[in-house]
């Protein structure tokens, strides 16, 4: 009779550790009665401790079935596994692939970036022949999104997967409706801003553990909800930091529309070449490569100062002006908010004659819109994500306006009358 | 303005060693967590922690935007995970003694035996064998359960059906090769 000495190869080394508890879940007690062990039994387990592997032996000694089927398996297992070797695409090209929409170019390295494109290639032919690469495809962008999660838990202490949630949810809740942001009326223009100035000082050098960043990808347009309900739409390649609890300070680099609820503290924004005071407000800000910052207002009041400045050297902007903070100075315009808002891929509307609200929209869309005659002097006030269909826009501005809103199945032309 | 692990990442490449030693110190629990949460509470974690930590360490120079250490990380760590993934099982090492495999595995197989192999493969509908080919890849039950919406159970069972659909095709297979019986040795 074998013995069969199981011997301490390191393959087996983690078998002695505790094993978490979902494994103990397919590891009870051995595998006893020998003689009734059979390859169901084996195929259960994800792993075999030394107490498996001895029960297994013994039984096969005796049990000329169970031989057979384990050999059987074998055969398979390791058929499988060849075929994983030689026709499945190498490790990283899997996770290149998986990746190739997630990360920058920067993040590549001239060997990968160049092995991100093989990787395509090499990835979408093999999951012809195995369709299981797609799902592990899957797998890897999901452990992307653990990574995501663990590294802000434990770096910046944000916890934003659970705080940053989508703009479209929190203002669908806000607002009883599907929507991103329905069309706001009279926007808290009576809300006029009293300009605290905050103190540069608190942008400075900061300890890393209080410091909590968002950021979106050079690819990436994502809106970020804040603790006091504030929104960030940041445009590709942007950050939000704030120092150690959320107290409406932010610095930015990159562009961002905010929409800010209004409140008793003051909002601030803070760029390299100035500072902008709200409370509650919606205004977009973008960092140029040339050092300036470009402050545009939709609704409310905005008080914008240079680094050095203070509220008698900075500027009150008030809706449809924009703001241009640069070491000359700061200069103020009128502008057309839909036009100096494009970057953002929003489409703002501040107290607009809906004459022109559909002119705009037409264009955009390259779609005929009726309107009412009751409705083109009605001024309207709202902004809308681009990427949004018209359908749904018109439904939204109706819905707003107490009117309804038909699409001739023949023409395609929209109607909107109440 | 660049956050304070941007900065270390800058002075750790200019090569201050105190820096790139705080930067590795600071973003190993992250690793050691990610790790943690796909794979459990395992020593195998130790291992990927530190390989992730030395592809950070070798790779930092390569590091073109300093404010992407979050990125370059996850990318270290993904491709040490799908690793442990591929080495994680090895059947035969698996249920007995690598260095003294029972007789009755020891019989290579012939070029037609892995034809036919195949040939009871492709009699699995395509759900069994991607369930087949992601055991083998590497991953749990229960994961391949995660990946496939279906439950753990489910999944077994998926495979006890397909063995037993193959069963008759291996056994047609195997009957002519003479395996010396474990007892008789």
């Amino acid at each position: 009779m074998i013995s069969g000495r199981i011997a301490s190869a390191p393959f087996f080394s983690d078998l002695n550790e505790p094993r978490p508890q979902r494994d103990t879940l397919f590891v009870q007690p051995p595998l006893l009665p020998y003689l009734s062990l059979s390859l169901e039994h084996i195929l259960a387990l994800d792993a075999f401790t030394r107490e498996d592997q001895e029960a297994i032996r013994v039984a096969m000694e005796s049990n000329a079935q169970l031989r057979t089927a384990v050999r059987n398996w074998i055969s398979v297992s390791e058929h499988v596994k060849q075929s994983i070797q030689t026709e499945f695409p190498s490790s990283e090209a899997i996770v290149r692939f998986a990746l190739r929409e997630q990360l920058n170019q920067t993040d590549w390295n001239e060997e990968e970036l160049a092995g991100v494109q093989a990787a395509e290639l090499s990835v979408t032919t093999a999951i012809q022949n195995f369709p299981s690469i797609e799902r592990i495809v899957s797998r890897i962008q999901d452990d992307a999104s653990v990574f995501d999660r663990c590294w802000n838990d434990s770096l910046d202490r944000s916890q934003d997967d659970n705080k940053l949630v989508d703009r479209g949810a929190v203002a669908g809740k806000r607002n009883g409706l599907p929507v991103m942001r329905l069309v706001r009326w009279s926007v808290s223009v009576a809300a006029v801003i009293a300009l605290t100035m905050v103190g540069i000082t608190q942008f400075g050098p900061q300890s890393d553990l209080d410091l909590n960043r968002i950021e979106t990808a050079s690819n990436e347009l994502r809106t970020f909800t804040l603790e006091d309900g504030s929104t960030a739409r940041l445009s590709p390649s942007s950050s939000l930091t704030w120092s150690g609890e959320f107290n409406r300070a932010l610095n930015l680099e990159g562009s961002a529309f905010f929409d800010v609820v209004e409140s008793p503290k003051t909002f601030t924004v803070q760029t390299e070449s100035g500072l902008t005071t709200v409370l509650g407000t919606s205004f977009g800000m973008q960092t140029l490569p040339s050092g300036e910052t470009v402050v545009t207002l939709v609704s409310g009041r905005v008080g914008i100062t240079l680094p050095e400045g203070n509220l008698a050297s900075g500027e009150i902007l008030t809706p449809g002006m924009q703001g241009i903070l640069s070491k000359s100075g700061i200069s103020v315009n009128a502008v057309n908010l839909t036009e100096a808002l494009a970057w953002s891929e929003l489409i703002v509307f501040k107290d607009t004659p809906m004459e022109e609200v559909i002119n705009v929209l037409s264009k955009r869309y390259e779609v005929k819109i009726e309107l009412s005659d009751s409705l083109k002097k009605t001024p309207l006030t709202g902004t809308f994500e681009q990427n949004r269909g018209v359908q749904e826009i018109l439904e939204i501005v109706a819905a707003a306006l107490g009117a309804s809103v038909e699409k001739s199945a023949g023409s395609g032309v929209y109607s909107l009358t109440r | 303005m660049s956050s304070p692990l941007t900065s270390l990442v800058e002075r750790a490449k200019k090569g201050d060693e105190g820096a790139l030693s705080a930067l590795l110190t600071k973003i190993e629990p992250a690793l050691r967590s990610f790790f943690i949460a796909r794979i459990g509470r395992r020593i195998d974690v130790d291992d990927l922690v530190q390989n992730t930590l030395l592809r950070v360490h070798r790779g930092l120079p390569d590091l073109k935007d300093n404010a992407r250490l979050k990125a370059f990380a996850m990318k270290g760590a993904l491709y040490e995970l799908q690793d442990f993934y591929r080495g994680r099982y090895t059947p035969k090492e698996a249920l007995f003694d690598a260095h003294e495999p029972p007789d009755v595995l020891s019989n290579d197989a012939d070029p037609e035996d892995k034809m036919d192999v195949e040939q009871a493969l492709s009699s699995l509908s395509p759900k069994a064998r991607e369930i087949i080919e992601l055991r083998e890849y590497g991953y749990k039950y229960e994961e391949i359960a995660e990946m496939v919406g279906s439950t753990e159970a489910a999944i077994k069972m998926q495979v006890k059906r397909a063995f037993e659909k193959m069963k008759d095709t291996l056994s047609t297979l195997l009957v002519w090769i003479s395996v010396p019986l474990l007892f008789s040795r």
